[in-house]
């Protein structure tokens, strides 16, 4: 048995998928619409998990870092994986216009797994999926980019993706408020 | 986006494919609806 083989027959400390929070921006190409980060250039493949690269320095100083300590991914000396976190935390990302190229900004669940850092105030993650999507009604600017388009084209994906009847300044709040009493409902208060 | 400091790091293995299939299921076909036969005329 391998060094790498041992790591791969080791117990999971979690069974299941840390579930949390994100906004993406949502770009526009031929094959309709793509999820892709709010900060880094990064792209969603549809219907391919997303696996996060150390992409915190140039590629110079990451490949003289990586001969002298290769670090696992995410590591906690780093900044790097898939950010997740509360809805209060990621509503904040959602005030800013779209940028990079984007048409729009949504926010949704996300499932996390593989290596998965524990924060303060959220998560970083190796492996990561869409696991639900809200589209709130002023999620673009575009006249092209409507919100029921923008509905329907994120179906790609493969997730319940809903409209969400509220303005992004407001959407986490609204969306925290609906959590707040589901919980309620299924607590039995 | 900020998230504050490190507390710890775990290994998390999912129970079921957190991603959906490529493939959309396919429909089974429904079985052949059966007919009862009319019992023959005596």
């Amino acid at each position: 048995m391998t060094a790498s083989d041992a790591v791969l027959v080791e117990a999971p400390d979690f069974a299941g998928v840390i579930e949390a929070w994100r906004v993406w921006r949502v770009v526009a190409g031929k094959d309709g619409y793509t999820l892709g980060s709010v900060i880094k250039p990064t792209l969603w493949p549809p219907r391919e998990p997303l696996v996060a690269e150390c992409l915190c320095s140039s590629p110079v100083v990451t490949w003289f870092r990586r001969r002298r300590s290769p670090h696992e991914i995410p590591d906690e000396r780093c900044e790097c994986g898939i950010y997740a976190a509360s809805l209060p935390t990621v509503g904040q990302y959602l005030r800013d216009p779209p940028a990079n190229l984007a048409v729009a900004r949504v926010l949704g669940q996300v499932s996390l797994w593989g290596r998965v850092v524990e924060c303060e105030r959220g998560y970083r993650a190796s492996h990561a999926y869409p696991l639900r999507l809200f589209v709130p009604v002023d999620s673009s600017v575009h006249r092209r980019h409507r919100w029921r388009a923008l509905v329907h084209g994120l179906d790609a994906y493969g997730v319940p993706v809903e409209a969400l009847p509220a303005r992004c300044a407001e959407a986490a709040r609204v969306l925290e408020r609906e959590q707040l009493a589901s919980s309620r409902h299924a607590d039995g208060l | 986006m900020e998230i504050g400091k490190p507390k710890r790091t775990y290994r998390v293995e999912p129970l079921r494919e957190p991603v959906p299939s490529k493939q959309p299921p396919k429909e089974r076909p429904r079985p052949a609806r059966k007919v009862p036969t009319p019992a023959p005329a005596k």
